[in-house]
């Protein structure tokens, strides 16, 4: 990276922290410190909602993966409005009514302390881990592309927004997530202006587009519907993108705390409500934006050489193995290959403009064999890495983008653009640090001591577990790297396998009103946990495919099932007992 | 609807208002895009 870029990456990050630090004066008591004082307007919820989810994955990953897979990876998104009118309608007003500080604490006054324990457990366990792979994924990127060092990339991934998150607690969190996204944002667009200006002089937005459709990557509706009927292992359709996606964004915004801490800051259930329908309205056309860039990128490709892998750590791992040789063979094919297709693609772009139909025609009939001639290609060294090199990953979503940003865009923009994923990290990281404090001392300490803290005492304690968890997801982060990459995809899929069991019992809370037998729930949690858990190992072994998303559905109708039976069990019992 | 007697839907008369504009919203949008897919495909 070249001194302006390290200038502009160090600037842009101070400035976050001190500006945390600005916005940090905040109330010394637990409603100040954790829901800002419920204070906020609903523009910037809605910003501490969408900072919170858009990780630097986000960023990273989903211009990746609509190189490789095309724009159908915006229908995971479907789910998310539907979510935000079930959440505003039912969860909101319940939860604001209340004054709970956590969603959790519901649980306790609609049915009892263990369900409220065993669903605080489930949380931790999910997001203490999967903040620590928040912290570790970019940094590994980062590392691999830089050639930074590992550990300190973490630390300072994870380490830097401790400063502002234990001093200002949500308030300096929300502040500052707003300021990330605008920076995450102008960023991003300044890249797309980019990769559209590099084109060749003659092709435009408009043929960019063309070419990135001819080559099917503008697939945004899919079905999933084969000859064989519905295929259950498609992980992203308008089926899995409508259902799945509604139960995981039902249960992530409705009672994962990282989120439910960020809506019930509003000032009032009309902010928290409109923050929520706004995030439903914007957050489609945001990813659609987002993927957009990645189908910008790979016509970027076509008329440029691209690397046969994108992870120059792995092809490195790849060229000292026994396949030394035989990569060398096919890199020479992809580079041939890539020649001719640089060529039909300016031929396509000058038919298209000349309004010449049949050459246009024809040279997207070559286009399309030499793309598929090229993802073969690709595919092989992908199956090296995969099955032959020991420690090999053949996944290189994540490398697409940055590796373009750190290649091809201009000194300056490399330097933000590394500062971007930096601040989309400290973002949905803060908030989730946050979220893990406050049920650390609202859900356990508050109940577990035996006396009774004063406000500046619970203040200054939040404070200690804040630091606390950051540490934690630091360390979870340095322990994801010595375990190896592999960890990296089970927790991605960590979410669905809690998520659907914890909307369970939240749903079973506000639609079986006449459910009051607390054990009954308790138990069902636990078997609907086991019986996810039993479905994904299924699927992993192979016994029968399915997509992680439709973990959700299973683990929310499980547990109300499960309350039902068991409900009706224990009232059978106990009427055969008072016979 | 639980809680809804206490806050006032800005813009719609009421938040029915709201939920099937977001509805709308996004079958617009999936309109769009299945246009945007057959367009291109």
């Amino acid at each position: 990276m070249s001194q302006p870029d390290w200038i502009i990456l160090v600037v842009t990050l101070l400035a976050i922290v001190s500006y945390g630090l600005y916005k940090s004066r905040t109330s010394h008591n637990l409603d100040g410190y954790f829901l800002s004082n419920r204070s906020l307007p609903w523009g910037l919820v809605l910003l501490s909602i969408m900072g919170t989810q858009a990780s630097a994955i986000t960023f990273l990953s989903a211009p990746g993966q609509a190189y490789t897979d095309g724009m159908r990876f915006v229908q995971y998104y479907f789910g998310i409005p539907l979510a935000m009118i079930v959440i505003s309608i039912f969860f909101v007003p319940i939860f604001r009514r209340l004054k709970v500080y956590t969603a959790y604490e519901y649980l306790e006054q609609r049915f009892d302390g263990k369900t409220r324990t065993l669903t605080t457990l489930l949380f931790f366990l999910q997001r203490g881990l999967s903040t620590g792979i928040s912290v570790f994924a970019p940094s590994i990127i980062l590392s691999s592309l830089l050639g930074w060092d590992i550990m300190w990339t973490n630390i300072f991934m994870g380490g830097l927004l401790i400063i502002y998150t234990m001093t200002g607690g949500a308030k300096a969190v929300a502040y500052t997530q707003q300021l990330q996204l605008m920076i995450v944002f102008t960023g991003m667009f300044l890249a797309a202006y980019m990769v559209v200006r590099m084109l060749p002089e003659q092709v435009g937005f408009a043929d960019a587009l063309e070419v990135g459709g001819k080559l099917g990557k503008l697939n945004v509706i899919t079905t999933g519907i084969t000859g064989k009927g519905f295929n259950w292992s498609d992980q992203y359709n308008l089926l899995s993108g409508i259902i799945g996606g509604f139960f995981l964004a039902l249960s992530y915004f409705g009672t994962d705390q990282s989120q439910v801490g960020r809506y019930l800051t509003a000032k009032s259930l009309t902010e928290s409500r409109m923050g929520l329908l706004m995030n439903g309205i914007v957050k489609v056309p945001m990813q659609f934006l987002i993927l957009l860039i990645g189908v910008l990128v790979f016509t970027f490709y076509q008329f440029n050489s691209a690397p046969i892998f994108f992870n120059r750590v792995q092809l490195k791992k790849l060229e000292q193995s026994g396949y030394k040789d035989s990569l060398a063979i096919v890199q020479h094919q992809y580079d041939s290959v890539a020649l001719i297709k640089q060529k039909t693609v300016r031929a396509y772009s000058a038919a298209r403009h000349a309004k010449n139909e049949v050459l246009a025609d024809q040279s997207v009939q070559n286009l399309r064999s030499l793309q598929h001639e090229s993802d073969r290609l690709r595919k092989k060294v992908v199956n090296w890495l995969n099955k032959n090199v020991p420690g090999g990953d053949g996944n290189d979503t994540n490398y697409i983008f940055l590796r373009f940003v750190v290649d091809h865009l201009p000194v300056g923009l490399v330097g933000l653009l590394i500062a971007i994923i930096f601040l989309a990290s400290w973002g949905s990281i803060a908030a989730a640090i946050n979220s893990l404090a406050s049920c650390s001392m609202v859900d356990f300490h508050r109940r577990f001591t035996k006396h009774t803290d004063s406000a500046e005492d619970e203040y200054r304690l939040s404070k200690w577990y804040t630091l606390g968890w950051g540490i934690f997801c630091i360390v979870v982060a340095m322990f994801t790297y010595n375990i190896g990459n592999s960890l990296i995809e089970a927790v991605n899929i960590l979410g669905s396998l809690f998520y659907g069991v914890i909307l369970g019992v939240f749903l079973v809370a506000f639609f079986f009103k006449k459910i009051k037998n607390s054990s009954a729930v308790f138990w069902a949690t636990l078997l609907a946990q086991v019986l996810v858990l039993g479905v994904f190992i299924l699927t992993r072994t192979g016994v029968f495919k399915m997509g992680f998303l439709w973990l959700n559905p299973i683990g929310a109708f499980g547990v109300i099932g499960f309350t039902l039976l068991l409900n009706k069990i224990m009232a059978a019992k106990k009427e055969r007992n008072d016979d | 609807m639980p809680g809804s007697t206490n806050d006032k839907a800005p813009i719609f008369k009421s938040w029915t208002g709201w939920y099937v504009f977001v509805l709308l919203f996004l079958l617009v949008l999936i309109g769009l895009f299945y246009l945007i897919t057959k367009r291109f495909a």
